[in-house]
């Protein structure tokens, strides 16, 4: 038996009751199987057991009293994972479905995630089982109080640096910073996803499209290419697909298509600014539907199939591809036809949009290939640059924030690309993506000695 | 010897008078009682049965029968109570079926007045009755009784009729005076002539003639009122009724009258209208009203929900309550206007089996564009000069609608005229509008609507209410402050310890097209009325997603309904204040790449659900009417503010709540199979009252998906979407979605992770607890799907198998085939997860009762 097996196995015989994070060790753990054949150093320093096991778990009482006065009984919980990097760093989901297993099992994913930003941050996870869920404003501002009032000894800037997730948006955030400014008498950066006004990080929405793009642009380069005068195919028409489009068209390249969850448009003309405003127009601002584009500018339009079906279908030719819609939406059919149809490059914007026989499939191929994992850390790193920003009592402009996401996106694009090539697999983004996170925090861990 | 044409009427004299009848007429006897038609009828009919002729005899008068059933008679007993539709068109498949060359003879068409209280409508029946007949060359033999009906009447009937021979006694003599004979001319023929032994003399004598018509004149002295139709007649008996200080027994048995002719003949509506309604309130319908019949079930609603709060001593209604403003055009217009342009034999034909969607699109067209009576055109001239230039609206207000048992809900549309334009065109948007309610009832939805509930047969009379629309002028823009639908009975229960009994409302702001319509993308806010401060949100960016973005509004300067972006009314309505019903949103970032972050207006209402009387008024408002009513209710409502600064709550709609399918019978769901129960849970549903078949179940198992690799969840959830898009359908595949934990979540270990539009076809949604990890399904529909399945009105309900009380069983599917593969072939790889059932040969039956809180899902 290998390390990795006898440690999975001993977390399903001491952990049997966390389903949750039994799976996501055992995800993890399988893909670092180089990484243990590889350094036996860190298989003798107990690295893999050690990573496994959270430095600390804090579960506590919060008791809060509802607008008719009303006692109630929630749980809190503040897994710090790991902090060989910097302050432990991860969201706080509020929502019923909180517990052990789930803080924990999304904690440990915060560790690589964190840990291939590049950026100083450990890894970890917090919440409630508290839903926020038809609470009024009061009891909400009332539960993020009795939180905190527990929480505020655990955490800080340097200790431990909480971020909003589920159920734990502006005003939760407001509200937790808020108490805890009061009871440490001390206005330091303890909390990102602040609202501006109170020490909120510019481009926020932008950092993950843009990122995508930023990384491909990096792949790209090691094969002496870029964006400009390229096709580019983006699906989904949120945030990440709408920045991401910006970007391309910053970079020279043409962007042809958008997809929602009804139709997909094909502008072979290309998306300009003109057109691309009138999209963020219809998605943000008049939430209409994606078909609209196609009459308004009269382009191709294909109801109720996503971009990668149509361009199967169609037979488009793509030099680029980003998938910034959903996980899975890009299968082994849709891989084969972008490969056909002359794609070189695929960046996804989304977590997990290709499945493993797309992945297998590009791998095959040699297509540049960027998993979610490394290609859309744009956004957890600008969380980053937001703690970063606090503990300088400073606040970057918009194209300073821009500036560092690209060298940050730069050095996890080379991050990868050195740790694949450790690995004899020069190119292979997704080796890449699994063992840099890891190794960094890996190595570190090595150089505290047991601790 | 006569000729085969030639039909006697079995009196010699009087067929040479009239030189017999001929096949084809129709023959009306204006008679003074029913004894004189009776003689007439036994000497034609002894005369055709002796000849071999058949006779048919339609018997629906309460006078003695004119004739029993022998040998070559036939007699149809009619039913004449269900109103004008459904008596023509009986009639009508009698005259089908018997074919050509029949002879018939009805009983008197004056006791149709009983009935239908109305000229009009007898008119209207012999416009379209006697051109059939005569097209099948029969001889039909009719009654009217003389000084019963208005002159219009009679010279309308005179108009189509062959033949009409007046009849009355004279000195003690039978005088029998042919009025119209067609086609046929005779010296003497349109003389009186006086039976002297069994001969018609002519009076042609001047001296004799002038006595004769002196003697007639005097038995119409009191005939000023007969320029009246019989309708108003009534009403103006009433109104003398009530000037009279009449017993309050007789002024109670005038309202029930006349409410059996205008509000309803339902038994149970009836008993509500005895109790609130008074013979002034029926007046008043009157005088507002254009064309006799029914006012339908919106404008009943309307009303007697209204007089119920004004009953209610305890609360200040008067204060509360905006005044409505509002005229109805009656039932029976709606048939006039198919029988005087002409199409009642299309519309007869739409009413067969093979002809109902047939003809239904020609009919609709022609709707469209026929021509309305003149007297009717006269009356909405003088309402819209009524209404002048405010804004109104025009609504279908059938029979069918707003019933008791029935859910017509949004079935038949409105139409609002802005009334900005000259008079002419102000006439004819409202013409326009009345006609778009008229083709409406031949529209594809409801008739299909129609036939699925079994109502094809039944009458539609459509009715219409016409009413000044609540709101005010903002810079050219008219709207009501907020607008709303009101349930009595909250059917979305999200939260524990939140008491279904309280109601809800769906409030917005503007119009209220934004909460009756379910709109995409688009929000209103769901207040629970026990307690209206919370949302089955979290977080301020779900809040503003899932507000009310548009606000619906009436453009005068375009004379047009308008949507319009809230953000862009707000900029061009500077005055507009927002403060009591919108929060300042300042974490919105701007489009277009960032730049300054821009304030936005999200819509809550919170302070005015809470710190206003609004909540406390609406709570009793439900409560009051839904007592008298004696079960839940839903409601229409706009809200605006007087000068004084009162909250003025206009009242414009209530009916028995509607539910989402016809009102399940659960009472019968204890006769139901225990073997053939699929599922049966109390409580943790949320849809309101249920009937639906399902023929089609999608079931993710839940053991294998437990056991799946995170990438194939992801992949169910995208197969999910695809079999949405592709079978499931709400209209002809009805389908049910089942599986572990929660839909719609972000964590595929806790459920599958499909968006809303991969579900978004779906009839009914059902979660099932699985005892792996955190597989537990959530009542409150996570935070973002509650909005959206309300807003598409998907069933849900979440199932613990670990509870000892309830009944899933499972067995019988693993009998049924996975049809996935064939739906789709590329996605074998996940039979194992993702099961696709046809049901349709042991269709699933869903039923819920919000309020025994009982659901049950069996096999047929």
């Amino acid at each position: 038996m290998s390390i990795i097996h006898d440690t999975i196995a001993r977390v399903k015989q001491r952990d049997s009751e966390q389903i949750e994070f039994y799976q996501a060790v055992t995800e993890v753990l399988e893909t670092l199987e180089p990484t243990a054949r590889r350094h036996p150093e860190l298989v003798k320093a107990g690295i893999y057991e050690r990573i496994i096991e959270p430095e600390r778990v804090v579960i506590f009482r919060v008791p809060w009293m509802d607008d008719g006065g009303n006692v109630y009984v929630n749980r809190g919980f503040r897994v710090q994972f790991n902090n060989a990097i910097g302050p432990f760093k991860g969201g706080l989901r509020f929502h019923p479905s909180v517990n052990l297993s789930i803080i924990k099992f999304l904690g440990f994913e915060q560790i690589f995630k964190n840990a291939l930003t590049t950026l100083p941050m450990g890894g970890g996870k917090g919440g409630s089982d508290f839903d926020p869920k038809g609470k009024s404003d009061a009891e909400i501002m009332r539960f993020c109080q009795a939180f905190m009032a527990e929480l505020f000894r655990h955490v800080g800037p340097e200790t431990d640096v909480p971020a909003g997730d589920i159920g734990v948006g502006g005003r939760e955030i407001g509200y937790l910073f808020g108490y805890y400014k009061k009871i440490r008498n001390s206005h330091s950066g303890v909390l990102t996803g602040k609202g501006l006004e109170y020490g909120g990080s510019l481009i926020r929405p932008e950092a993950t499209g843009y990122g995508t793009v930023y990384f491909a642009t990096e792949m790209l380069s090691t094969r002496g290419q870029d964006f400009k005068d390229k096709t580019v195919a983006v699906s989904g028409a949120g945030n990440v697909a709408q920045y991401a489009v910006e970007k391309v068209i910053q970079m020279g390249g043409k962007p042809i298509s958008i997809c929602d969850s009804n139709a997909t448009i094909v502008d072979e003309a290309g998306i300009d600014v003109e057109k691309l405003a009138y999209i963020m127009e219809l998605k943000n601002g008049r939430r209409g539907r994606i078909s609209e584009y196609a009459e308004k500018y009269d382009c191709a339009c294909y109801e109720g199939e996503n971009v990668w079906e149509v361009i199967r279908k169609q037979g488009i030719k793509v030099d680029i591809a980003l998938p910034c819609a959903t996980q899975n939406e890009l299968n082994g059919g849709n891989a084969e036809a972008l490969v056909k149809n002359g794609c070189i490059c695929v960046a996804e914007g989304a977590n997990m949009p290709s499945t493993p026989e797309a992945v297998k499939i590009f791998q095959e191929y040699n297509i540049l290939y960027g998993p979610g994992k490394a290609a859309n850390a744009g956004g957890v790193a600008t969380s980053g640059l937001e703690m970063s920003q606090n503990s300088l009592k400073m606040s970057w402009t918009r194209e300073e924030v821009d500036q560092r996401l690209l060298i940050i996106m730069k050095s996890i694009h080379k991050s990868c690309l050195d740790a694949a090539e450790a690995y004899g697999k020069k190119g292979d983004y997704v080796m890449g993506a699994n063992t840099a996170g890891f190794m960094k925090v890996a190595r570190a861990m090595l150089a505290y000695g047991i601790v | 010897m006569a000729y085969y044409s030639h039909v006697s009427t079995g009196w010699e004299s009087l067929d040479s008078i009239i030189d017999y009848l001929y096949r084809g007429d129709n023959v009306v006897w204006q008679v003074d009682e029913i004894d004189a038609y009776r003689k007439m009828v036994s000497y034609f009919v002894n005369n055709a049965v002796a000849t071999g002729e058949q006779v048919i005899y339609m018997r629906f008068a309460r006078h003695a029968p004119l004739l029993a059933q022998r040998r070559n008679i036939r007699v149809y007993d009619l039913d004449v109570s269900s109103g004008f539709e459904s008596f023509t068109t009986q009639i009508h498949g009698i005259i089908t079926r018997e074919g050509r060359d029949i002879f018939y003879v009805f009983d008197s068409l004056s006791d149709l007045l009983y009935e239908w209280a109305t000229d009009l409508m007898i008119v209207n029946f012999f416009f379209v009755t006697c051109p059939y007949l005569f097209e099948l060359n029969t001889v039909a033999y009719f009654a009217i009784l003389r000084n019963r009906h208005s002159f219009k009447a009679i010279a309308g009937i005179r108009e189509i009729t062959q033949v009409l021979i007046d009849i009355y006694s004279y000195r003690r003599k039978l005088c029998v005076h042919p009025i119209k004979v067609q086609g046929r001319y005779a010296g003497t023929m349109f003389f009186p002539h006086i039976k002297e032994q069994s001969a018609l003399v002519p009076v042609i004598n001047s001296v004799e003639a002038t006595r004769l018509f002196s003697h007639l004149m005097r038995e119409k002295a009191e005939n000023a009122q007969r320029n009246l139709d019989y309708w108003d007649h009534l009403f103006l008996q009433a109104r003398s009724l009530l000037d009279s200080d009449a017993n309050p027994m007789e002024i109670e048995d005038k309202v029930e009258q006349l409410s059996r002719l205008v509000l309803s003949r339902d038994r149970k509506i009836l008993g509500m209208i005895r109790r609130f309604m008074s013979l002034e309130d029926l007046l008043f319908i009157k005088e507002r009203s254009i064309g006799t019949g029914f006012i339908g079930g919106k404008a009943l609603g309307m009303l007697l929900s209204r007089k119920i709060l004004h009953r209610d001593a305890d609360y200040d209604w008067q204060r509360t309550l905006e005044h409505h403003d509002s005229f109805y055009i009656g039932s029976d217009v709606f048939y006039s206007y198919i029988v005087q342009n002409g199409w009642w034999k299309l519309f007869m034909a739409h009413k067969t089996p093979e002809g109902y969607f047939e003809t239904a699109g020609e009919l609709k067209e022609k709707f469209l564009s026929g021509t309305f009576p003149e007297p009717v055109r006269e009356r909405f001239q003088l309402m819209l000069e009524y209404f002048g230039q405010s804004p109104i609206i025009v609504r279908s207000s059938s029979l069918l609608e707003d019933a008791f048992g029935s859910a017509f809900a949004g079935r038949y549309d409105s139409f609002f005229c802005v009334n900005q334009a000259p008079p002419g065109k102000r006439y004819e948007n409202f013409e326009d509008a009345v006609k778009q309610i008229f083709a409406g009832t031949m529209s594809e939805d409801a008739l299909a609507y129609r036939r699925q509930r079994g109502l094809d047969r039944m009458d539609e009379q459509m009715a219409i209410m016409v009413q000044r629309v609540s709101g005010s002028d903002h810079q050219g823009y008219f709207f009501p402050e907020l607008a709303g639908v009101g349930l009595s009975h909250n059917p979305y229960v999200w939260k524990k310890n939140m008491d279904p009994g309280a109601g809800m409302l769906r409030l917005v702001m503007g119009l209220g097209t934004r909460a009756v319509n379910r709109v995409e993308n688009d929000y209103p806010r769901i207040v629970a009325m026990d307690d209206p401060r919370v949302k089955p949100l979290a977080g301020m960016r779900d809040i503003r997603k899932y507000s009310q973005h548009y606000v619906d509004c009436l453009d005068l300067a375009e004379n047009a309904l308008k949507t319009v972006l809230l953000r862009e009314l707000v900029e061009s309505v500077p005055d507009l204040d927002l403060s009591a019903i919108a929060v300042q949103d300042s974490s919105v970032e701007g489009f277009g790449g960032g730049g300054a972050s821009k304030a936005q207006w999200v819509l809550t209402f919170d302070d005015f659900l809470t710190r206003t009387p609004f909540t406390d008024a609406m709570k009793r408002m439900l409560k009051t009417i839904e007592s008298a009513y004696g079960g839940p209710v839903e409601i229409e409502f706009t809200v605006n503010h007087n000068s004084a600064g009162d909250i003025q709550i206009n009242l414009l709609q209530c009916r028995p709540f509607q539910t989402l399918y016809k009102t399940a019978d659960l009472s019968l769901s204890d006769k139901i199979d225990p073997k053939k129960v699929f599922v049966r849970i109390e409580g943790n549903f949320m849809g309101g009252n249920v009937l639906l078949p399902v023929t089609c179940l999608i079931w993710v198992d839940p053991a294998n998906y437990a056991g799946a690799s995170l990438s194939n969840k992801y992949s169910v959830a995208r197969l999910i979407g695809k079999l949405n898009r592709k079978i499931a359908d709400p209209k002809t595949n009805p389908t049910l979605l089942m599986g572990p934990g929660r839909w719609g979540t972000q964590t595929p270990a806790m459920g599958v992770p499909v968006k809303f539009s991969e579900i978004n076809h779906i009839t009914a949604l059902m979660e099932i607890s699985y005892q792996a990890g955190s597989m537990v399904p959530d009542l409150s529909f996570g935070t973002h799907f509650f909005h959206d399945l309300t807003e598409t009105s998907v069933f849900y309900a979440a199932i613990y198998p670990e509870n000892e009380d309830i009944v899933f069983q499972t067995r019988w599917l693993s009998k049924l085939p996975n049809m996935l593969s064939e739906i789709c072939p590329d996605e074998e790889a996940l039979a194992h997860l993702v099961k696709v059932y046809n049901l349709r040969d042991q269709a699933l039956v869903i039923r819920s009762d919000i309020v025994t809180q009982e659901l049950i899902c069996y096999r047929k």
